[in-house]
């Protein structure tokens, strides 16, 4: 009886398979991206139209979130069974390790590229759509070559704010700190939360990241970085750490209350209803803000964390970047999809719904919030990365040990400086 | 007698029969238990198509070198499964006491008491997780008016290791409970009856007769208690993400070999030592908890 059970169940699936195989003589195009609402209804919108243009083909969008390790999960999975032919992935930019960081790993998508498993694209035709080939090589180069096409890039650091708050409080965008700290007590003495944070997942550690990014020489990350992981450098004998740290301390007496017991994934919407005047956050979160409250007019502005406003520019990095596997197996597909979405006049159409700072050459976006952030594109720095060793204890990173220092945490500026000099010392020696 | 014989196919049924079970307890427990041990002497990420690249004891060395966190992580770890294996064993244990009568109401309440367990980790962190949000959550107004202050509960480094305590426990006493009760079912009434008749207070009645004759409930419930204990990364993880003074052994090795670092040559040495850490434990708790019911 159970054998008769199994040969239907069998037969029962296999004419379901073949139901779906003749239903659909086309090829399938498998494509991945991580959960982000915005650029999947753009990617969507895109596929239709690409379909439309290619007859026979259907593309299949997969999509897991970020915040898990769904996303990382999903691209093992699919690059094991080597089922996906058109993969996104965060870009590279330039976070390449150097020989002298102990034990320091790759990214994943570093290991694939050396694995031999990621396509070069540097001589494709349609890079020359986008910036200018050192951008992209900035964004998603490795190792001299070209390995992906940057779609996206975003501008971390800074703030979210709203339009009306400041206006009728008679306050103009702050270009230096002490500007900012000027902004913030006004709302708070009009009992409005001047800055929304959402720290238990470390959103509040971008002002950190805004703050050492805008006070340290870009042209200097290599110099700094081996003299970090040498020694000669500590997070306790520059004073611009104590700098930096200090003045998130300041700020974080603007926070919204008990901040850090908050998650980052309401902000957008707290934000957008009024609960504070700022919101620190990346670019990338526009469309989150917009879709929580059609009618809020804001815009934002990069942390001004130093006393001098050519210092306090925006730091780009790279984002949505598209890459083929080389064992995709719609090969010419792939290729012709990423072409798709390269031509200026799909790109604008993407990135419309999108809402990233772009990286073709695009003057005027239709969301209102991008109009400031394109004009500060025009004195933009793309950011450097501070590599920071593996295995390490929880103190050694400056920027993710927001949650010791006083008053949420126990430590002073200095001991924490300390402490962590500490465990990075042990962590790199 | 053997049953199936002594030549044939008849010899080798039973073998056969066992075959399946075998093959998939050791497709699934004994493969995979041996590869996370060799892994821990790599540097594999996991990726494929990338090299294992054997590294001798050097994880293991880097996790004892000072201030890799593997020490904090064990600390809290032990925190967690002693805070945990007491206070719900005492729990569940005051729980079966109460219930363990056959007056009106009992089953329904035995019922609400299990019913936490029955429900999934994520759906148990985000009940949680809401009721104690500092924004909006019920419990911060109860939490300002009783204490004079509000508080970021899963955000705070003071209060979030005991609070994913108070909700490991509470979704798993209601199982502790269930444990007792069959225990404290097993005992002849008689007994109780003539201790009390011997003059026996209530509470020389529990610790001279009851408590001992339910000690293999208590061996069943402490090992089970401090096994998932030293284990739990799940709960943690929806919580807090191991934030804020809650990162136990399990969830460094989750977050170090998932968590998108892809260090799973390193995630399999924090396996192996925390696999170290439940063997021990287990081991001499086991010896003591036996030689306890003998003795009793």
């Amino acid at each position: 009886m159970t054998v008769v059970i199994l040969i239907l169940l069998m037969a029962f699936l296999t004419g379901c398979d073949s139901k779906k195989s003749s239903s659909s003589s086309s090829v399938t195009l498998n494509v991945t991206e991580w959960t982000n609402p915005s650029a999947i209804k753009a990617t969507k919108k895109l596929n239709k139209e690409f379909e439309k243009a290619h007859p026979g083909v259907h593309v299949h969008l997969v999509d897991a979130p970020t915040s898990s390790s769904a996303w990382d999960n999903l691209n093992k999975t699919q690059m094991s069974a080597h089922t996906v032919d058109v993969m996104a992935q965060f870009s590279i930019s330039n976070q390449v390790p150097k020989s002298y960081m102990k034990n320091l790993q790759p990214s994943m998508l570093e290991q694939w590229i050396d694995a031999g498993q990621i396509k070069d694209l540097t001589n494709e035709p349609f890079i020359d759509k986008y910036f200018s080939k050192k951008d992209q090589m900035n964004l998603m180069g490795y190792k001299g070559k070209l390995y992906g096409v940057t779609m996206a890039a975003y501008g971390r650091g800074g703030v979210f704010y709203n339009e009306a708050l400041f206006k009728k409080y008679n306050l103009s965008i702050p270009k230096t700190y002490d500007q900012l700290v000027h902004v913030c007590e006004v709302f708070a003495s009009h009992n409005i939360t001047p800055l929304m944070v959402g720290a238990k997942d470390g959103w509040d550690q971008m002002i950190v990241e805004a703050g050492i990014q805008q006070s340290l020489p870009h042209d200097q990350a290599d110099t700094l970085n081996k003299e970090l992981w040498t020694g000669k450098t500590t997070w306790a004998n520059q004073p611009v750490f104590k700098t930096v740290m200090e003045r998130y301390q300041k700020l974080s007496q603007y926070f919204e209350p008990n901040a850090f017991g908050e998650p980052y994934a309401p902000t957008p919407g707290l934000f957008a209803n009024g609960k504070a005047a700022m919101l620190v956050d990346g670019t990338f979160d526009g469309d989150a803000v917009h879709q929580a409250n059609p009618n809020l007019k804001f815009s934002w502005f990069p942390l001004p964390m130093t006393d001098d406003p050519e210092k306090n520019t925006m730091q780009v990095a790279g984002d949505f970047s598209w890459t083929i596997p080389t064992a995709a197996p719609h090969q010419k597909l792939a290729l012709e999809y990423v072409k798709f979405f390269s031509q200026p006049k799909h790109y604008k159409e993407w990135e419309n719904i999108v809402g990233a700072i772009p990286t073709q050459d695009i003057k005027k976006l239709s969301q209102p919030w991008m109009g400031t952030e394109l004009e500060y594109l025009d004195n933009m720095q793309y950011e450097f990365h501070i590599f920071t060793p593996s295995n390490a204890g929880d103190l050694a990173y400056l920027q993710t040990d927001t949650a010791y220092l006083k008053p949420q945490g126990k430590y002073t500026v200095d001991q924490l400086l300390k402490k962590a000099t500490q465990q990075w010392t042990a962590a790199t020696h | 007698m053997n049953v199936f014989g002594k030549k044939g196919f008849k010899k080798w049924m039973p073998l056969l029969g066992l075959l399946p079970a075998i093959i998939v307890f050791g497709a699934f427990k004994i493969y995979p238990s041996i590869m996370t041990f060799i892994y821990s002497f790599t540097q594999y990420s996991g990726i494929p198509g990338t090299p294992l690249h054997f590294v001798g004891l050097e994880n293991y060395k880097m996790a004892f070198s000072g201030f890799s966190g593997i020490g904090k992580a064990i600390r809290i770890t032990i925190i967690f499964a002693l805070c945990v294996t007491l206070l719900q064993n005492a729990l569940g244990l005051f729980a079966a006491l109460v219930f363990n009568k056959k007056t009106r109401g009992t089953v329904f309440y035995r019922s609400l008491v299990f019913l936490p367990v029955v429900l999934s980790v994520v759906v148990t962190g985000l009940i949680w997780s809401l009721l104690f949000s500092p924004i909006g959550g019920p419990i911060e107004p109860i939490w300002k008016a009783v204490f004079g202050h509000s508080s970021s509960f899963f955000g705070s480094n003071t209060l979030a290791l005991p609070l994913v305590i108070f909700v490991q426990i509470w979704q798993n006493a209601g199982f502790t409970m269930v444990v007792y009760l069959a225990g404290l079912q097993t005992v002849p009434t008689e007994l109780l009856e003539s201790a009390q008749l011997d003059g026996a207070s209530r509470w020389q009645r529990f610790r001279h007769v009851l408590f001992p004759m339910i000690a293999a409930s208590t061996t069943v419930n402490v090992l089970l208690c401090v096994i998932g204990a030293l284990g739990t990364y799940d709960l943690i993880y929806v919580l807090t993400g191991g934030q804020f003074g809650t990162m136990t052994l399990g969830m460094d090795m989750f977050n170090t070999a998932f968590g998108g670092s892809n260090q799973l040559g390193y995630g399999s040495m924090i396996q192996m030592l925390q696999f170290a850490l439940v063997l021990i434990v287990t081991l001499i708790l086991q010896w003591y908890l036996r030689r306890r019911e003998v003795e009793l």
